[in-house]
């Protein structure tokens, strides 16, 4: 291992400067330290936003190369390097190649990043845009329940989703909606099984059944008579003892979940965006909790719709300054789709922040023990955007994939790509969650982008 | 815990020899040759009935071999077990060393003579040892029933961490004790071999008829499946512990079949279901000093022995109904288990692991070598690896079980000599040449070139590496699993740097293996994989090795000093079917299997009955040896381990 630790959350939120105003959710944090011990299975999760990861005058992408050097905005990464692959350069070839796309830019990628297919429907708005297959999200979840798993196929969350232009698709023209609401969806994922009961009993129940078998030993030893066969079920006696003890911190069997989910704060309003930042956090927190408990495998994220037009991020010290003077129809002035436009300083503070949001989750992945490392070590984290700038461009656009999925992707690495359309790192997720597929959308854009592999 | 065994056993053998040789001098004096006459079951050893020896005399024949000198080199080493026991010196004195060499040294190697006198019977200890691996996915497949197979079974335990040891002083595999790594990993196999459970597929107690009491169910479960489970019935106490579980389940808001799928986790994790040891509440009765075996100990012997799994419904009803206490009624028992289909599991089990038969579902041929051999097939089984074992399965079951009338005889000269198999798919005639069988009944094939087991593809291909023959692996596993000869310490197989192109296999091998500290060891067994030199890596037969003829000629000579010359492998294999060390070997080494630990002086009086039932019917019979050995006391008792009562 490359000397991580697990990180606090309190450790987290002190070096960002965040302070005790976030302390009830640190019960969350003690919780999913809590889980783990028992080498888990592989997750995937896709962390989405819109309006680029780079941008303004000062804004480059990483260096290439194993020893590369971050920009600026992905600071809050750098304690990661060893745990990411940046890539630079893929290209969203479904919507330059989308027959009759026309004038579809950027701000119409939401369903095709997922997909790689053109869309089904192209409406008359970008916000009613139909993808034209099922998003990766979905497949791979669709296989892992025809492989006999018993979770939810997925987890769609959002913060502030007001446009309709979605990323996660259950099949052409049926759209999944992520769930904005983290206590709703919390009740969805934990308590909305009917056969499971609440998770801290079947961590009681475990324990008793341990207690039975302690029993049992006890008095087993009274029939065996040998002074070496009493010594080796004293001794299995006490590792039982032991295993008792660690039980509340064991990870799952795959059907039920045993680590105790985050505490989530009812009273935070998720209308608008002035929560933003607080029902990011609550959402990666509920994401990582279902991965952790098992609850799911796949869990896709979008920060924010394609637009954000009215996402003012108030804990950058951003507030609103009145509709656009160039279009009252695009939003707030110092809302993030405005500041992508404006392309300047303020872009890379927001850029910023959001890499902040992916170094969050990537730490709290890294808090879950799993078998003899932790869940990052078995999970994707992918984190993309529609565009590379706030110029739009849809090609040349890096993304960001932390964890290795189990081995399966060489991380450590900042890779410089040329003519790869964005379904060879979608082909690779599915591979790497042992749900094969040569090619994913439009087969026209070939296979697996195998250099993630190292 | 092994070494700890093994010392264990080397006290008891000093104190029975001591006492038999005190016997044998007051009998016989000095060149004697008989064993003592003293009653069975009268005044047996227990385990720290030292009495000091007087300096040995020792007779010629019989146990005792050899003249003792005052230093006690006399007579041949006993069989050093890879745990440290150098085998048994009858010492003066039941100390815990021993006196070196004062009265000679015990050995197993010389068989039994017919005619002689026959040893007292009496029992050895019997260690509690936990189910091993192929028992447990057996057991846990039959146990849960519902499809789930041992194939299944398997990797869910090994991926949780369970393992056996490697290396054991028996040469079978034995299971480890207890690390905290399994018990976590016995935790999570449970809880995933039992998950689909939860629902509507247990049998009983899934939907409990409106107005029944849960618990009248969950108590009629855990009776009939507690019984099962733990291969005897479950005391008052358990069944009080595990309706207690089961309420305590409901209490925390699991249904029914939730609350039972707990109690079964807990059943798995039990010491009652994790080790051969089915006593529960019972005071077994003693006999002289020996311990009787629980009827249920004696079901679940003999399931383990020929089924390598938990006994049947008939086997524990018989233990009801105490229907296991005397030879015959075990008798008969054994008999029907051999004709039962599971037999043939079992046996396969035995032959895999005596014969050294390991790792066929990984196999890989050099595939520019062996075209015939299916490249990929040797990563996952497929039909060629898998007709290996089959037919070795086959084989095997037709000659030992009683499943096909028409098969073989239940004999070793079967075994090792007959000039037939029962194979015939197109990998087969692919290395046993074109032949046709009529479904069911054997492939008969080339009495020149196959003669038994040691000449069929299974042994020949295990004991290779994908492009040559290991004439060394194959020795070995002759010399000491089939003629009992003293084991080696291995070292890491010997692969030559270069390979001089112009040599045969042969010639290499002799060549490496001929300094003096080398053939010291080499010498007795690289002979006998010589032989083997007419079937390839992959068990094809051919004359030439790169370009020169074949030379398998050589011979051998036995640990109790018998020389057996040959021309070629089937020469070797009638010498040793005819050889009665060979067959006194097999009989020790299905002692081992079934006691757990290697043969000590109290197992003999057993293992001679067993031995004579067998060498009474010409070319041996194993299938009467082991339905004498499932009668003997050896198999119905056991004596106390030391530090017992």
């Amino acid at each position: 291992m490359n000397g991580r630790h697990v990180h606090s959350r309190r450790s987290l939120l002190k070096a960002m400067g965040l302070g005790p105003a976030l302390l009830p959710l640190l019960e969350a944090e003690r919780a999913l330290g809590a889980c783990g011990g028992v080498s888990g299975p592989r997750r995937i999760f896709i962390l989405v936003w819109a309006n680029g990861m780079c941008g303004g005058p000062t804004e480059p992408w990483a260096t290439t190369g194993a020893n590369f050097t971050l920009p600026p905005q992905m600071a809050p990464l750098a304690p990661y390097t060893q745990d990411v692959i940046l890539m630079d350069g893929l290209d969203y070839d479904f919507i330059t190649d989308m027959p009759g796309s026309g004038e579809r830019t950027a701000m119409a990628c939401f369903p095709g990043m997922l997909t790689g297919a053109f869309y089904q429907l192209l409406s008359s708005s970008t916000s009613s845009d139909l993808a034209g297959g099922i998003s990766i999200d979905q497949y791979i979840g669709n296989g892992l329940r025809a492989n006999g798993y018993l979770g939810l196929t997925s987890l769609n969350l959002g913060v502030d989703v007001v446009s309709t232009g979605h990323l996660s698709w259950r099949a052409a023209g049926a759209v999944v909606l992520p769930n904005t609401d983290p206590v709703k969806a919390f009740s969805q994922v934990f308590l909305g099984q009917s056969t499971m009961p609440p998770v801290d009993r079947i961590l009681a129940m475990r324990k008793s059944v341990l207690d039975y078998v302690v029993g049992d030993l006890n008095r087993f030893v009274a029939t065996v008579g040998g002074t070496a066969d009493k010594a080796n079920v004293a001794a299995h006696l006490q590792n039982v003892r032991d295993l008792e003890q660690r039980v509340a911190q064991l990870g799952v069997s795959t059907a039920a979940p045993a680590c105790v989910p985050p505490v989530l704060d009812p009273t935070v309003s998720t209308v608008g965006s002035t929560n933003f930042e607080a029902v990011t956090k609550m959402q990666i927190d509920l994401a990582v909790a279902a991965l952790a408990a098992d609850a799911t495998r796949v869990v896709v994220l979008q920060l924010g719709d394609q637009y954000n037009r009215n996402v003012i991020l108030h804990s950058l010290g951003f507030v609103s300054g009145g509709p656009l003077p160039s279009d009252s129809n695009q939003g707030d002035v110092n809302s993030l789709y405005a500041i992508a436009r404006e392309d300047g300083a303020n872009k890379v503070i927001v850029d910023t922040w959001f890499m902040s949001q992916v170094a969050y989750a990537i730490s709290s992945l890294q808090g879950v023990l799993d078998g003899a490392g932790t869940m990052l070590d078995n999970t994707a984290l992918l984190a993309m955007s529609n565009m590379r700038t706030g110029q739009r461009e849809t090609t040349g656009v890096p993304a960001i994939l932390a964890g290795s999925c189990g081995g399966y992707f060489k991380t450590g690495r900042s890779l410089s790509l040329t003519n790869t359309p964005n379904n060879g790192v979608l082909i690779a997720l599915a591979n790497a969650m042992g749900i094969p597929t040569t090619t994913f959308g439009e087969a026209m854009y070939g296979g697996e982008l195998t250099v993630l592999k190292g | 815990m092994r070494t700890t065994r093994h010392l264990r056993e080397r006290q008891t053998g000093i104190t029975t020899w001591s006492l038999i040789r005190v016997v044998l001098l007051a009998v016989t004096g000095v060149a004697g040759g008989c064993h003592a006459t003293y009653v069975v079951g009268q005044n047996p050893p227990g385990p720290d009935a030292g009495s000091p020896g007087a300096a040995g005399s020792g007779g010629t024949g019989g146990r005792l071999e050899g003249t003792p000198d005052a230093s006690g080199s006399g007579g041949l080493p006993a069989p050093a077990g890879s745990a440290g026991t150098s085998g048994l010196t009858g010492g003066g004195g039941g100390g815990s060393t021993g006196a070196a060499g004062t009265a000679g040294t015990y050995s197993f190697v010389t068989p039994p003579a017919l005619n002689a006198t026959p040893t007292p019977e009496s029992a050895g200890t019997m260690a509690l040892q936990r189910l091993t691996l192929v028992e447990l996915s057996n057991t846990l497949s039959d146990l849960l029933g519902l499809n789930v197979s041992p194939g299944a079974v398997n990797p869910v335990l090994t991926s949780a961490g369970f393992s056996d040891d490697d290396a054991s002083a028996t040469g079978f595999v034995a299971p480890g004790v207890f690390s905290p790594q399994q018990t976590q990993a016995l935790l999570s196999a449970a809880e995933q071999l039992t998950t689909p459970l939860g629902g509507s597929v247990m049998p009983t107690c899934a939907a409990p008829a409106a107005g029944v009491d849960p618990t009248t169910c969950a108590t009629t479960f855990i009776g009939t499946f507690g019984r099962r489970a733990f291969r005897r019935p479950v005391t008052a106490d358990e069944a009080a512990a595990l309706l207690a579980l089961f309420n305590t389940g409901v209490g925390y808001g699991f249904d029914t079949p939730g609350a039972i799928t707990q109690v079964v986790r807990a059943m798995l994790q039990s010491p009652n279901f994790l080790y051969h040891w089915e006593v529960g509440n019972a005071t077994p009765a003693r006999v002289g000093g020996l311990i009787t075996l629980t009827p249920y100990q004696v079901a679940s012997r003999l399931s383990y022995l020929l089924w390598q799994t938990m006994p049947d419904d008939t086997l524990l009803t018989a233990a009801d109904n105490n229907q296991l206490s005397t030879p015959t009624q075990i008798l008969v028992q054994a008999q029907r288990m051999l004709g039962d289909a599971r037999a043939k599991t079992g046996l396969a089990n035995f032959h895999r692991q005596w014969l050294g038969i390991n790792g066929l579902d990984t196999m890989q041929k050099d595939p520019t070598l062996f075209p015939t051999y299916t490249p990929g097939v040797a990563f996952d089984p497929g039909p060629v690896v898998s007709s290996f074992d089959t037919e070795l399965a086959a084989f095997v079951a037709a000659d030992v079980s009683t499943l096909s009338p028409s098969g073989g005889d239940g004999t070793l000269a079967t075994l090792l000599t007959a000039p037939y198999t029962y194979q015939w798919n197109s990998d087969a005639e692919a290395i046993y040449g074109p032949a046709v069988a009529a479904p069911g009944a054997p492939l008969q094939l080339n009495p020149a070139q196959r003669a038994g087991v040691l000449t069929q593809t299974a042994f020949l291909a295990a004991n290779a590496t994908a492009s040559r023959t290991d004439p060394v692996a194959r020795g070995v596993a002759i010399w000491q699993r089939l003629m009992c000869g003293p084991s080696v310490s291995s070292h890491s197989s010997f692969v030559p740097a270069t390979v001089d192109p112009t040599k045969t296999n042969r010639q290499i091998y002799a060549a490496q293996d001929s300094p003096s500290d080398c053939a010291q060891c080499h010498q007795s067994f690289d002979p006998l994989g010589f032989a083997f030199e007419n079937y390839s890596a992959i068990g094809a037969y051919q004359t030439t090795d790169r370009g020169q003829p074949v030379d398998a000629s050589g011979d051998t000579v036995t640990p109790g000093g018998t020389k057996i010359s040959f021309q070629n492998a089937i020469e070797l294999v009638n010498g040793l079917a005819a050889n009665d060390e060979v067959k006194w070997c097999v009989t020790r080494q299905w002692f081992r299997f079934v006691l757990g630990r290697v043969e000590s002086p109290s197992d003999e009086g057993s293992m001679e009955l067993a031995y004579r039932a067998g060498a009474v019917v010409p070319g041996f019979s194993i299938r009467q040896m082991l339905m004498s050995l499932v009668q003997t006391q050896d198999f119905r008792f056991r004596a106390p381990s030391p530090g017992e009562m």
